[in-house]
C-alpha cells in the first residue's frame, strides 16, 4: 500500500470516526466524497463521477440561482478575472481578503469559483486559507476533513485532501486540522511550494484562496505574496472606511485586482441592479 | 455637489434603512414629551390693562405748562414695573414675603416675578400687565397689586415733582432777589462813594471843568467890577464925612454957624416932622427937647466955628443918602464875599472832577462788574419770575389731575382656566419633535459611522472597482427579520396609539388621564423625584 493509499484510509477513519462522534454535516450528504472511491479519483479527472450536491445555502446563489441578477454580477467579476489574468500565463492564483472580518470573503470566493467551475474551460481549486474559521465546507453542505494544514504540516499530497463538490470542475481543499498559529503555517517553505504545486500542476486551473482579514492577521499578507492576484472584498455599510484604507494601503503588492463591493444596496427608488429583474424572470421561464 | 433632490431621497433612504431607531427614538421622545405635559405645572394668566390718558387740557396748555414727561416714563415703563424694587414692594404689600423666611429665598421669588411678570405695550395708549402663577388668586392680586402701586407712585411723583418744581422755583426766587438787591445797593454805594452817577462819562466830567471854568473866569471879572463900585463907595462915604462939616445943609454946621438959632429951627423941624407921627414921650422926641433945650440955655457954643468938632460930632444915622450909600456899600461887600466863596468851590469841584477823571477807567471798570453781576441777577430772577407763574399754572393742573394720567381700564380678575401649557399643543409640538430627534439620531450616526458608504469614494482613493454585489438575500433570514420586523412594527404602532391616545384624550378634553394622577397621587411623586433630581 502506497503512502498516499495509506493517507486516504486514515483521513477516512477519522471522518468517519467524526461522524460516530456526532458531527453532522449542514447539507447535502450524497455530495459528500465517497470513501471507496477516492482511488478511483485520484487523478482529478472524473468530475463528472460525482453527482452534484443539492446547495442550499442561499449564500451560494450563482449555484442556486444561477439565472439571478447577483450571479451575473459574479460572472462579470468573473469575466474580468479571467481578462486580466490571459494576458499572462499562469496568474492564475487569487487571493480573496478583505479588512475585517464578516465583510464576504467566503461567500465572494465560493460564488467567484462556483462561476468559474460552472464553465468547461476551468477547473477550479478553491483553498480555504483561513485557517482561524473555516467555513467554506459548511457553506457547500460537506464535510471536512484534512485539508491545507494537514498538507503543510504533515506532508500529504494536497490530491488526498482535495473535496470535489460535484458543482462544475470545482474542488475544496479544506482547512485541515486545527492549528494553534497559522502564521507558522503560511509562513513555510512548505506552504510556499504547495502553493506552487496546485497552481502549476494544470495550465486551465484556477487557483482560489479563501483568506483571513489582513487587518488583524498576518496571514493574508503572506499568502498576498505567494499568489498572483489579490481581490478585494469591502462590505457597503459595514467595513470601516479608514480601516479599508488602511488595509489597502498595507497590501503591499502590486497585483491587487481591485476591489469587490458587497452588499450594495439599490437605493430608495429601487433602481440599479433590480431593474433588469423581469429579463431574469423572463429567461428562467425561458429554460 | 449633489442635488438637493438627491439629498432628500439620500437621506429618505437613509431613515428607511434605519427606521426602527427613527421610530423608536421618535417614540421615546413623542412618549416622553406627551407624559411629561401631563406633569407640567398648570400655571393661571391674570392680566390688567391700563390706559395712559391723556387730557385735552394738556395739549391747551403746550408751552403754558410744563408737565412731566410722559414719554419718558412710557419708554421706561416696563423697565421700572419689573425693577426689583417696584416688585419687592409689591410682594411686600401683599404679604408674600412671609413666604420666603431668608433674604436669599426672597430675593429668588423677586427674580422669579421678575421673570414671570409680562408687560406688553399696544399702540401708544394701552399696557398689559400679565403674570402667570400656579396660585389663580395671588396671579390677580399681585398684577392689581403692582399696577395700583405704580400708578399711584407715579401720580404721587408727579404732583411732588410738579410741587417741588414750585417750591424750588420759589426758593431760587428769594435767593435771586437777595442777590440782585445786594447788588443794586452796591452800585449805588459804589456811585455814592464815587459820586458817579448815570450820566457820568469822560467828556461829561471834561465839560463839568471847561464850565466850572468858565463861571470862574466870569465870577472874576463880577468880582473885579463889584471891588470897583465898593472902592467908589468907601470913597464916597469918607467924602461925605468929611464934608459935612461943612454943609450948610448939616444941621450941626448951621447952627453952629448961626449962632445955635439955626440948629434950634432944624431940630424944632425935625421934632415936628415926629411929632405927626409919634408922641412927645418918644425917646427920639425926648432927645431932640433935650439938645434944643440945651442949646437955648446956651449951654453948648456952636457957633465956635470949630469944624473938627463938628465933624466929631457927625452922626451919619441921621444923613440918609449916607445911610443909603452905606447900606449899598454893605450889599456890595456881601455879594462880593458871595461870589468869592462861589469861585472858591468851583476851584475845588474843577480840582474834584480833575481826579475822577485821573481816576475814571479803575471805578468804570468796577462799576461795569458790579452792573454786569447786578445784570445777570436780574436776568435770571425776571426768568425764574415767569417760570414761577408756568410752575403755578403747572403745579395746579397736577393737583387737578389736569394732565396725563393712567386709567385701569380692565383690572386683574381670577383666572378659571390654566394658559401657561396648551397640553394639545405641547403634545403636537413633542410630535414634530420626536420626527425630528428620529431624523437627526439617524443622520447623526451615519455622520459618525465612518463605515464604507459609497462605491465612488474607493474609486476616488484609484481603487479599480471589480464588481458591485447586491445583498444576497437570505430567505430564512429574512422570514426570521420580517418576522422581527413585525414585531417591532407593532410595538411603534403600540407608541404611536399611545401617543394618538394623548392627544385624542385632550383634543376632546376628557381628563381622565389628570384624574388619575391626582387620585394616585403621581404627580406628587414625579414633583418629589423633579425636585430631588433638580
Amino acid at each position: 500500500m502506497s503512502r498516499i493509499e495509506k493517507a486516504l484510509e486514515k483521513a477516512i477513519q477519522k471522518r468517519s470516526q467524526e461522524t460516530l462522534d456526532g458531527f453532522t454535516p449542514s447539507a447535502a450528504p450524497e455530495a459528500r466524497v465517497p470513501a471507496g472511491s477516492h482511488k478511483a479519483h485520484l487523478d482529478y479527472a472524473a468530475f463528472e463521477q460525482v453527482p452534484r450536491p443539492l446547495v442550499n445555502n442561499p449564500c451560494l446563489i450563482t449555484a442556486t440561482q444561477p439565472s439571478s441578477p447577483i450571479s451575473e454580477q459574479y460572472r462579470k467579476l468573473k469575466s474580468l478575472l479571467i481578462k486580466m489574468t490571459r494576458s499572462e500565463k499562469s496568474r492564475n492564483s487569487v487571493l480573496v481578503t478583505s479588512t475585517v472580518g464578516g465583510e464576504g470573503k467566503t461567500v465572494t470566493a465560493l460564488n467567484l469559483a462556483i462561476t468559474l467551475a460552472q464553465e468547461y474551460d476551468h477547473t477550479v481549486l478553491l483553498v480555504e486559507a483561513d485557517l482561524r474559521r473555516p467555513t467554506i465546507m459548511n457553506y457547500l453542505g460537506l464535510q471536512a476533513g484534512i485539508g491545507l494544514a494537514d498538507c503543510v504540516l504533515d506532508g500529504l499530497d494536497v490530491g488526498e485532501a482535495l473535496v470535489k463538490t460535484g458543482i462544475g470542475k470545482l474542488s475544496v481543499l479544506p482547512a485541515g486540522r486545527p492549528v494553534k498559529d497559522p502564521v507558522e503555517v503560511f509562513s513555510s517553505v512548505r506552504m510556499a511550494k504547495l502553493l506552487a504545486e496546485v497552481k502549476s500542476r494544470y495550465s486551465d486551473r484556477f487557483v482560489i484562496i479563501d483568506s483571513t482579514p489582513l487587518l488583524p492577521f498576518a496571514e493574508g499578507h503572506i499568502l498576498a505574496g505567494l499568489v498572483d492576484s489579490v481581490i478585494f472584498v469591502a462590505r457597503q455599510d459595514y467595513t470601516p472606511f479608514d480601516k479599508l484604507k488602511e488595509a489597502l494601503a498595507s497590501l503591499k503588492t502590486p497585483n491587487l485586482l481591485g476591489v469587490v463591493c458587497n452588499d450594495i444596496d439599490g437605493g430608495i427608488t429601487g433602481t440599479g441592479y433590480y431593474g433588469y429583474y423581469g429579463y431574469y424572470k423572463y429567461a428562467e421561464k425561458g429554460s | 455637489m449633489e442635488s438637493p433632490l438627491k439629498q432628500v431621497k439620500k437621506y429618505l433612504f437613509l431613515v428607511y434603512k434605519k427606521r426602527f431607531i427613527f421610530l423608536f427614538t421618535s417614540l421615546l421622545v413623542m412618549v416622553s414629551i406627551a407624559g411629561a405635559s401631563f406633569f407640567m405645572t398648570k400655571k393661571y394668566e391674570a392680566s390688567s390693562t391700563v390706559f395712559i390718558e391723556r387730557n385735552m387740557i394738556d395739549g391747551l396748555l403746550k408751552g403754558i405748562t410744563i408737565t412731566p414727561s410722559m414719554n419718558d416714563r412710557i419708554r421706561v415703563l416696563r423697565d421700572y414695573m419689573l425693577s426689583r424694587d417696584l416688585i419687592s414692594r409689591t410682594l411686600k404689600k401683599l404679604d408674600a414675603d412671609l413666604r420666603a423666611p431668608t433674604p436669599e429665598q426672597f430675593e429668588a421669588m423677586i427674580n422669579k416675578y421678575q421673570r414671570a411678570t409680562s408687560i406688553r405695550l399696544r399702540g401708544g395708549d394701552l399696557f398689559i400687565v400679565s403674570l402667570r402663577d400656579e396660585n389663580p388668586a395671588f396671579a390677580r392680586d399681585f398684577v392689581n397689586a403692582l399696577v395700583q402701586t405704580y400708578v399711584e407712585e407715579n401720580i404721587s411723583s408727579k404732583r411732588e415733582e410738579a410741587f417741588g418744581a414750585s417750591r424750588f422755583i420759589s426758593e431760587q426766587l428769594a435767593f435771586f432777589k437777595n442777590k440782585l438787591d445786594e447788588a443794586q445797593d452796591k452800585i449805588i454805594q459804589f456811585r455814592r462813594e464815587r459820586e458817579i452817577y448815570s450820566t457820568v462819562s469822560e467828556g461829561a466830567l471834561l465839560g463839568n471843568i471847561s464850565r466850572y471854568e468858565a463861571e470862574i473866569e466870569q465870577l472874576k471879572v463880577q468880582k473885579n467890577q463889584m471891588m470897583a463900585g465898593i472902592t467908589a463907595m468907601r470913597k464916597q462915604l469918607e467924602l461925605m464925612r468929611k464934608a459935612s462939616a461943612r454943609n450948610p445943609g448939616n444941621p450941626l454946621a448951621a447952627s453952629m454957624l448961626d449962632g445955635g438959632a439955626a440948629q434950634i429951627a432944624q431940630l424944632e423941624a425935625r421934632r415936628r416932622e415926629l411929632l405927626q407921627v409919634y408922641n412927645e414921650g418918644h425917646p427920639e422926641l425926648v432927645r431932640l427937647q433935650a439938645r434944643i433945650d440945651a442949646i437955648r440955655q446956651g449951654g453948648e457954643s456952636p457957633g465956635a466955628g470949630d469944624a473938627a468938632l463938628a465933624e466929631g460930632a457927625f452922626n451919619p444915622s441921621e444923613d440918609p443918602v449916607y445911610v443909603d450909600l452905606k447900606m449899598r456899600l454893605n450889599m456890595a461887600e456881601s455879594e462880593y464875599q458871595a461870589l468869592d466863596g462861589r469861585e472858591r468851590e468851583l476851584h475845588a469841584l474843577v480840582q474834584q472832577t480833575q481826579i475822577k477823571l485821573r481816576d475814571y477807567p479803575e471805578e468804570k471798570k468796577v462799576l461795569a462788574d458790579l452792573e454786569r453781576e447786578r445784570n445777570n441777577y436780574q436776568s435770571l430772577y425776571e426768568q425764574l419770575l415767569q417760570r414761577q407763574g408756568v410752575t403755578e399754572v403747572s403745579k395746579q393742573m397736577e393737583v387737578a389731575d389736569k394732565t396725563t394720567t393712567f386709567r385701569i381700564v380692565d383690572p386683574a380678575v381670577l383666572p378659571r382656566t390654566p394658559v401657561s401649557i396648551d397640553r394639545l399643543k405641547v403634545m403636537l409640538f413633542g410630535v414634530f419633535v420626536g420626527f425630528g430627534a428620529g431624523i437627526a439620531l439617524v443622520v447623526l450616526l451615519e455622520l459618525i459611522s465612518g463605515k464604507f458608504k459609497d462605491v465612488n469614494d474607493l474609486r476616488q482613493l484609484g481603487v479599480p472597482i471589480l464588481a458591485e454585489i447586491p445583498s444576497i438575500p437570505n430567505p430564512v433570514l429574512e422570514a426570521r427579520r420580517k418576522k422581527f420586523n413585525m414585531a417591532r412594527y407593532a410595538c411603534a404602532a403600540c407608541g404611536f396609539l399611545i401617543v394618538g391616545g394623548f392627544l385624542l384624550h385632550d383634543a376632546l378634553g376628557l381628563g381622565v388621564i389628570d384624574q388619575f394622577i391626582i387620585d394616585t397621587r403621581l404627580d406628587q411623586l414625579v414633583g418629589k423625584v423633579m425636585s430631588f433630581i433638580i
